[in-house]
């Protein structure tokens, strides 16, 4: 269906809702709208459980008067529904009081018209989903297992932004999601894969990973908790470093909700063996985009660079605050990052693992919950295979464990990281990720204890 | 809108679909976001359209849209159907829906103060009260950080399917989400989260006193922070508070009965169960009090519903009984699998939403004896009453609550405050050391997430204090 919505009705839609906001008497107006196309098939038990497809049009704005600022967004049928909507909140914002975040939208004159950069693989993997679903679960038929989980989405869309200070903006993107979690006998293996074009061999390559797992924890043993060194694979730092990249939004620190709410820009937050990156220009990025919610060109921004704090995430109205300037991080309030990256180590695989003596391969985790955002305190679940390395080498598998520790205490223990990067989205990382295997000391572990 | 739905049913029965439901589904939502007594920002959001589901040769197809012209819909329950035609035959085992009753009703949630019987400034001013008054009650620690934000919504829904099904509903909801932060520099930071909501209109506002709640507990948390001790190390008798009761049995029964979680549909996000097929009606998981209930008729809940987006008539369903796991979460599709009728638990979040199975308001059975009653015999425990952190396995059995306001317990009274203590034990650990619940019920908002792609709907986590006998306690390793 992509073809169907001419992409200028977008840009004028987008500007039409700048003018008649306006119009209707606010001060600066900034507007999105987004069409999209996308199908998921979803698996479990080895078959497919649903197939669904999304086809929406979206309008989101940000409006501010005297200061005053507001946020609306629009999934609705009635083009002019939504511009009433945005007509009678003159009377709504005069009602609230001046933000102390507000700041003027940038003047930029941004103007950017993206060609259409929807990889073939899309549109076809978009066309005939159940062409790669086959393909899928034919892939994991190959491996001797019980089950097959999974979900595999394909989008195309076009996104316009237009601002009352002279924005211009259209983007067109095609991008994929898949994972799947293979089951066999006491054992799982989960492993995900994102990006732009879908390549034949990463469906094959998330399905061997996560079939290989599984079926190397078949048979698994008890383990005490400990404190361990642990090595976590790509799934696992795409989670936690979900939580940490968030946490580097200006926004996120001023809440209460971050574990840099008390350090500033060039202190040491984590081991010189860390560099963590937010990289919306990265063509191979699932979140790839060329402009922020304000019209800031996004740029490569290192969050932290060999340990260091290197910057927040800025938006115009944190940036101001902080006295910097924005990073092209917008969210209209929240600045937040696109898609991160952790700057690749020199070890393989087995190289990582020779470094432990005593410790634990995490494959996989999921339900990690704060006790408190600014001391990072947390625990994690680890999920589907889980081993002991003893002396260099994996050893066994062995049944659950969480982690249960800080989260300044893993940045600053990080010994060191794998050459291979892998993106990782799923269910549990909802930011792209592109992500080594990482190692690190003396992590707290614990389990029921009755 | 209803002619526009019964188009997209009769369009896809004479596509060849064995199963046509199309849902008209608005969500309109209105925020405030404060930070302190300063407003960050306000606004609104509107969601509308269609979702239709179809089955067809077993496979089943959802497509959405909030295109709302005949042409739009005709076009997307016909990809839906080609679509889920082109999967069926990667399907070994087709799916299948349990038999239903034609049926037609409405209704709503009651309202008493209608969302615009305050304006906007009023609930500002509301808000920037229970700010100046927190400020005020810490004697030796700061507030470091401290927002606010106010949700009010409308859903409305109007669901047709080709077996007869015509379903109309309209539920406002008030919710209220904050955080605050405090500190004091030697013994550093304690944080809290707090969350109210329900169905219904502006009074429940006044029900909640919000300020008074936060408060009394900022009051009590910097208490904790600075004088709280680590828990007793010996095994122990331990009160839970109503708040983490009902967030357990949430975790630990609520989801682990969801029976399409027991077939394993969502084994790649969710996960699965400990619960098997035939453990149901047999297999027991705790003591004879032991009681756990989802009802999502409660009136003024949450997880209000009386008919589920399938059109399955609303009950309450007894999931553990007297200590037995005794009912499990059904919507069509499991019941066919079950061999039972659906007891109506399948709802949508949204019209992007596909209906799956849900919790609605999940609590433990209250008891007879007061507060005072289940302590009494107590001569060293832990009472811990909120918390912060917590997390469950993917099969719902080895979990692990963080206690935040805690207290200990001394012959029988309450003693002092007690950090983070943790209780980390399994499903049927806990179950069994259940001995005695007191008569309180309190119920506590949440939002349960669930689905690919995720869907957040309402919820109501509730029950009494109840009393747990022997047990350790873990100590956070902060």
């Amino acid at each position: 269906m992509i073809v169907e919505i001419d992409e200028n009705k977008i840009i004028s839609l987008a500007k039409k809702t700048v003018t008649e906001a306006l119009k209707a008497g606010f001060e600066e107006v900034a507007a999105i709208v987004n069409y999209e196309d996308e199908a998921m098939v979803k698996f479990a038990n080895s078959q497919p459980s649903i197939l669904q497809s999304w086809n929406n049009i979206s309008v989101s704005v940000y409006l501010a008067k005297n200061r005053r600022v507001a946020t609306l967004s629009f999934e609705i049928p009635r083009e002019e529904d939504a511009l009433g909507f945005i007509r009678n909140f003159v009377s709504e914002i005069e009602l609230s009081e001046p933000s102390e975040y507000y700041a003027p939208l940038p003047k930029l004159e941004t103007k950017i018209k993206g060609p259409a950069e929807i990889h073939d693989s899309i549109i076809k993997a978009l066309t005939e989903p159940e062409t790669y679903s086959e393909e899928i679960l034919n892939t994991a038929l190959t491996y001797e297992i019980d089950k097959l989980a999974g979900m595999f989405k394909v989008v195309a869309g076009f996104e316009a932004l237009a601002t009352s200070t002279g924005v211009e903006t259209l983007e067109s993107y095609g991008k994929y999601e898949f994972y799947v979690r293979v089951f066999k006998g006491e054992g799982s293996g989960q492993w995900a894969s994102a990006g732009r074009i879908l390549r034949r061999e990463e469906i094959v390559e998330t399905t061997r990973v996560a079939s290989e797992y599984a079926l190397a924890s078949k048979r698994r043993e008890k383990v005490a908790s400990d404190v361990y060194d642990v090595i976590l694979s790509p799934m696992v730092v795409s989670n936690i470093f979900n939580i940490i990249g968030t946490m580097a939004s200006a926004f996120e620190v001023d809440m209460g909700l971050s574990i840099f709410a008390n350090n500033k820009v060039g202190d040491v937050v984590a081991s010189d063996k860390l560099t963590l990156i937010d990289d919306p220009r990265n063509p191979e990025s699932y979140s790839m985009t060329y402009v922020d919610a304000e019209g800031v060109l996004t740029r490569r921004n290192a969050i932290i660079e060999k340990g260091v704090l290197k910057t927040f995430l800025h938006n115009s109205k944190t940036a101001r605050k902080y006295g910097v300037k924005s990073t092209g991080n917008a969210g209209w309030i929240n600045p937040h990052p696109w898609s991160l990256e952790i700057a690749a180590g020199e070890l393989k695989y087995d190289e990582l693992i020779a470094e432990v003596k005593k410790g634990l391969l995490i494959t996989n985790n999921w339900y990690t919950r704060m006790q408190n955002y600014v001391e990072g305190m947390f625990s994690t679940v680890t999920r589907d295979a889980l081993f002991l390395i003893e002396n260099g080498e994996i050893s066994k598998a062995v049944t659950k464990l969480r982690i249960t520790d800080k989260l300044p205490r893993l940045l600053r223990n990080i010994k060191d990281l794998g050459r291979r990067r892998y993106q990782i989205k799923w269910w549990e990382a909802e930011i792209p990720t592109i992500a080594p295997y990482i190692l690190v000391e003396k992590i707290h572990t614990t389990k029921h204890m009755l | 809108m209803e002619e526009l739905l019964n188009h997209v049913v009769s369009v896809g029965t004479s596509e060849g679909a064995e199963y046509v439901e199309a849902r008209y589904h608005r969500v309109a939502e209105s925020y405030i976001v404060m930070k302190y007594d300063k407003v960050i920002s306000v606004g609104k959001s509107v969601s509308e359209g269609v979702g239709v589901r179809v089955l067809v040769n077993g496979s089943l197809g959802f497509a959405s849209t909030n295109i709302l012209s005949r042409e739009a819909l005709t076009k997307i329950v016909k990809r839906a159907i080609e679509k889920a035609r082109a999967l069926a035959a990667q399907y070994r085992e087709p799916i299948e829906l349990a038999h239903m009753k034609p049926r037609e009703a409405k209704y709503s949630a009651p309202m008493k103060k209608s969302f615009d019987s305050m304006s906007l400034k009023d609930k500002i001013v509301l808000f920037k009260e229970v700010w100046s008054e927190a400020r005020n009650v810490l004697r030796k620690s700061r507030m470091q950080a401290f927002f606010i934000e106010y949700i009010e919504s409308s859903e409305e829904k109007l669901l047709v399917t080709s077996e007869g099904v015509k379903v109309e509903s309209y539920v406002p909801r008030v919710s209220i989400y904050g955080n605050f932060v405090i500190n004091a520099p030697e013994k550093g930071t304690m944080q809290r989260f707090f969350e109210r909501g329900g169905s219904g209109g502006l009074e429940l506002l006044e029900k909640w006193n919000i300020k008074e709640r936060v408060v009394t507990e900022a009051k009590i948390l910097e208490k904790v922070l600075l004088e709280g001790k680590s828990p007793p190390k010996e095994k122990v008798d331990v009160v839970i508070g109503s708040e983490v009761v009902g967030l357990i049995v949430h975790e630990s029964c609520g989801h682990p009965s969801e029976a399409d979680r027991i077939l394993g549909r969502e084994a790649a996000q969710a996960g699965e169960s400990f619960i098997k097929k035939d453990m149901v009606g047999k297999e027991r998981i705790g003591n004879e009090i032991v009681n756990v209930i989802d009802d999502p008729t409660i009136p003024g809940s949450y997880g209000y519903y009386l008919y589920d987006d399938e059109g399955i008539k609303a009950r309450p369903k007894y999931l553990y009984k007297n200590g037995i796991i005794n009912e499990l979460l059904h919507n069509r599709w499991t019941a066919r699998m079950f061999g039972v009728v659906s007891n109506g638990s399948a709802r949508a979040k949204d019209y992007t939403s596909e209906p799956i199975i849900r919790m609605s308001n999940t609590y433990f059975k209250p008891g007879d004896m007061s507060f005072e009653e289940l302590i009494e015999d107590i001569k060293l425990g832990v009472y811990i009453k909120s918390y912060m952190e917590w997390n469950i396995d993917d099969l719902r059995w080895s979990q692990r609550y963080v206690g935040l306001e805690s207290y200990l317990i001394e012959k029988g009274e309450i003693r002092g405050y007690v950090k983070y203590p943790v209780l980390e034990i399994t499903t049927e650990s806990f179950y069994n050391s259940v001995d005695a619940a007191d008569r309180s019920l309190e119920f506590h908002a949440g939002t349960c997430g669930k689905g690919e792609p995720a869907q957040g709907v309402p919820v109501w986590l509730g029950g009494p204090n109840v009393r747990l006998r022997s047990i350790v306690l873990g100590v956070a390793p902060y």
